[in-house]
């Protein structure tokens, strides 16, 4: 059976890198962005089941991600990663298209529920 | 602590510019916490897989240490410019080393412009300014500046901020690449910087192309 492909996004590199690597140790096969159009531009080259999306980021924002995403894979989960004085912006999220979202710091092993979850609608 | 007799009373708009500064750094701390909760939690990942047999690299375990300890100042650093923000409101007038006020503002400042896609270079001045000023009301009319320069900007837009003195006072001066056009939305965004400039003793200057703005002290 085949991993489940993640693309981590989050302007702060050491976070996506560090949930990369934790997700690896759970099974599943990560990639880290620190940028909308890093990931983007992962996404147009490869194949994710899941994206887990920082919501607020320089350039181009989490909304703008979801808009783009949707626009050329509408059927690509984004779990979207949040602070807690933007639930408002994650709900503007959530209506972009986000199938669920999550506030920082995340519970890994919740996480890992969340992105197996989202594969399996 | 006793309240002076002379201390303006803080309106709804500076307790809003109050609210979002802290709000700013509040939301750095909590990414600052979010990467020591990541971290920590691959430590433990790591250590059950030794005690399952598997390997933990001293090297990786060093790295690990390290990530943390950056991170721990980092918090240490935000929290400090909480601390410094929060103490700008306890009296209406002090005396104020520009440079040093910078270093303060450049946090703040700098994030905003990257929210807005823009760079902002901070140049501190070569020798101590020193004025007597509301270094929260200062701050503030420097975010407006920002604001105003940033409001109809393109992607990478490049700001510099940096401090004059001279025979005609002390300014903080923002400077921008690309002209800042002449419209009822902006304005009406720089009437209310004179008002906060007006409030602290100063005064508001724009050259002739746009793109340099001066907040004028004494």
């Amino acid at each position: 059976m085949s991993k489940i492909r993640v693309l981590v996004v989050d302007d702060e590199g050491e976070l996506a890198h560090t949930v990369v690597e934790r997700l690896g140790i759970r099974g599943f096969e990560a990639d880290a962005a620190t940028s909308g159009a890093e990931a983007l531009e992962l996404v147009a080259r490869s194949r994710y089941d899941v994206v887990v999306l920082d919501l607020k980021m320089p350039g181009l924002g989490g909304i703008e991600v979801i808009d783009r995403l949707k626009e050329d894979h509408p059927e690509l989960p984004v779990l979207l990663v949040t602070g807690h004085g933007s639930v408002e912006a994650a709900e503007e999220g959530m209506q972009a298209g986000a199938c669920c979202y999550v506030m920082k710091p995340v519970d890994i092993e919740a996480l890992a529920k969340m992105i197996k979850d989202a594969v399996s609608d | 602590m006793a309240q002076s007799p002379e201390k303006e009373e803080l309106g709804d708009r500076d307790l809003a510019f109050f609210g979002a500064m802290t709000a700013s750094l509040s939301h750095q701390l909590n990414n600052v916490f979010t990467i020591i909760n990541e971290v920590n939690g691959l430590l433990e990942d790591l250590l059950l897989a030794s005690e399952r047999g598997g390997e933990m690299p001293p090297e990786k375990i060093k790295a690990i240490a390290g990530k943390m300890g950056k991170q721990v100042r980092r918090g240490v650093d935000y929290v400090k410019r909480l601390n410094r923000l929060a103490h700008m409101v306890d009296e209406p007038e002090v005396s104020l080393e520009l440079g040093e006020w910078l270093g303060l503002a450049d946090g703040l400042c700098r994030r905003f412009a990257i929210l807005k896609r823009a760079t902002l270079e901070i140049r501190a001045p070569a020798e101590p300014v020193t004025v007597s000023t509301n270094p929260f009301l200062l701050l503030q009319a420097v975010f407006l500046c920002l604001d105003i320069v940033l409001q109809e900007a393109g992607e990478n837009e490049s700001l510099s901020l940096r401090i004059e003195s001279g025979p005609s006072g002390s300014a903080v001066v923002l400077e921008a690449a690309t002209p800042v056009p002449e419209m009822p939305v902006i304005e009406s965004k720089l009437r209310l910087l004179e008002t906060i400039m007006g409030r602290i003793g100063g005064r508001v200057s724009i050259d002739d192309e746009r793109r340099s703005f001066g907040l004028w002290l004494g």
